[in-house]
């Protein structure tokens, strides 16, 4: 018998007429929170994986000359913190990973920035349609 | 291996756009079916099974690079090697974290003589609607008892079914320069987005420029973190543009991963021809014309569409332009593309988690394929 090389059917669920127009950017602003310890972050996070040593190492705020080591949890939308944690937490569970640790009042202080953005996509303009 | 002249169907315009095949006539015309291509199967066998090899001997190329760090020669920057190590470390060992969806190989192949291969667009290859969406759609059509050398849809949905059992993210944003700017690269993204969402993944298209960098990682245009990130734009860019600094410490899984920079660089044809010689599917290709004669290509190591080919044939050059004219060279022996009529016609190969999927075929009047040359459909019987 011959090999078939052709598609039996090809089901399309996102494009077509029915297209949705390309995502239209939002300027929102995100947030991550600075510990004094990658243990304060874990703690926080349930998992340690997500809390990185923070490049820049200001003290933390109200803890002037405090520790130079700074962690910073990860970023999410200013006013979504408790479905940020409840996923990464959710996330740790099924990894088998959780860290069980309790929690430590005022371990941890929050921060605002707005992601800088435009990184990317300059060379589009000079070099034009891919391959 | 044939061409036939076709009347083109009545209202094609409006079926391609329902598929979502909007830049159908972008620079004229581009999708063009008043002609089709008729291939017999053993010629079929011959692609598929050239396309295979090609393929493997391409990984045994990017294996011999990192083994002898020859990253020189392909203009890697320092800092993203021990990101190309990890992730083919880990596609060789069968982690979802090397995970490559796809790539494409464009060959010379007239039907007789063996397919040889004219470059690897690994990183960012497009026409993938086109290829596995809007030919098979015209096959149902005009041949429909015809068959036609194209599973890339069930492949692209087999592939990202695969990554997602291993994964520990359930959602993969997809970044490509915006529809405004590029019709045809957000048509490829909206699509090869279909298709992970059909394989049960949760997906966000953000344009590219919109991607934000929030102090440790990447965020997409609602500042949510970015795990796994597809991108229809080249390493080679990413790199050198302002976030690029932060690839070498990202915790983001890329698709394409980092080591297919190895692959869609033309230096990629010297390292081929230096390990496999008198391969019947490569060509002879040099950083130097002089063992070439009088007969070579001039490609540009990152150049892409075609551009700043030159085609030397004794007196006779073609040359096509670009904005990679100061860009390292590979010099490669000459392999014409068939004519038909007053057409060259091109054979783009798809390779879909490491298969062989499929043909797309680029006719132009120019012996060169550019980013304007038009695609024509198949079948074979």
């Amino acid at each position: 018998m011959l090999k078939r090389h052709r598609s039996q059917r090809i089901v399309l669920v996102l494009i077509g007429a029915a297209a949705l127009p390309a995502c239209m950017p939002v300027t929102q602003r995100v947030v991550h929170d600075r510990y004094a310890s990658r243990e304060d972050c874990s703690a926080d996070w349930g998992r340690p994986d997500v809390c990185d040593r923070d490049d820049d190492s200001r003290p933390l705020a109200g803890n002037f000359g405090g520790p130079r080591i700074i962690y910073r949890g990860p970023s999410y939308p200013e006013g979504g913190r408790e479905g940020a944690q409840y996923e990464a937490r959710r996330q740790a569970l099924q990894l088998g990973a959780l860290d069980m640790a309790p929690l430590r009042v005022g371990t941890h202080a929050i921060e605002q920035s707005v992601p800088s953005r435009g990184g990317f996509g300059s060379s589009a303009h000079f070099f034009g349609r891919l391959g | 291996m044939r061409r036939e002249l076709l009347a083109p169907r009545e209202g094609w315009q409006q079926q391609m756009e329902s598929l979502g095949f909007r830049y159908h006539s972008i620079d004229g015309v581009y999708w063009d079916e008043s002609r089709c291509y008729c291939f017999g199967s053993e010629q079929v066998d011959r692609l598929e099974s050239a396309s295979a090899e090609l393929h493997q001997r391409a990984l045994d190329a990017a294996r011999h690079v990192i083994e002898k760090e020859r990253y020189r020669e392909f203009g890697i920057p320092p800092d993203l090697v021990p990101s190309i190590e990890r992730s083919f470390a880990a596609f060789e060992g069968g982690d979802g974290a090397g995970f490559s969806l796809f790539g494409r190989l464009d060959l010379s192949y007239d039907g007789a003589g063996a397919p040889k291969l004219l470059e690897y667009n690994a990183d960012t290859p497009t026409a993938c609607l086109e290829a596995s969406v809007a030919q098979w759609h015209w096959l149902q059509a005009v041949r429909p008892r015809a068959d036609q050398f194209n599973s890339i849809h069930e492949k692209l949905i087999d592939a990202w079914t695969r990554l997602k059992s291993g994964a520990t993210s359930e959602r993969v944003h997809f970044a490509a320069v915006s529809e405004e700017d590029s019709p045809e690269d957000w048509g490829n993204l909206e699509y090869l987005r279909d298709t992970a969402i059909q394989a049960g993944w949760s997906t966000v298209a953000v344009p590219i420029d919109q991607i934000g960098h929030a102090g440790i990682d990447f965020v997409d245009q609602d500042a949510q973190p970015i795990e796994c990130l597809f991108k229809l734009y080249p390493w080679e860019w990413m790199a050198r543009e302002e976030f690029g600094v932060h690839l070498p410490v990202s915790h983001v899984q890329f698709i394409e991963p980092p080591w297919k920079m190895l692959l869609s660089n033309k230096a990629l044809l010297v390292i081929l021809w230096e390990l496999f010689p008198d391969h019947p599917n490569l060509l002879p290709a040099y950083y130097d014309p002089a063992p070439l004669g009088a007969r070579y290509a001039r490609k540009p190591k990152l150049a892409r569409e075609g551009a700043n080919v030159t085609l030397v044939d004794g007196a006779r050059i073609e040359r096509s332009d670009g904005p990679y004219d100061a860009d390292d060279c590979v010099f490669q022996a000459l392999a014409p593309l068939p004519r038909f009529g007053d057409d060259h016609v091109s054979v783009g190969s798809w390779i879909v988690n490491g298969e062989p999927a499929g043909i797309g075929l680029r006719e132009d009047e120019s012996a060169i394929t550019r980013n304007t040359s038009r695609f024509v459909p198949h079948y074979f019987t």
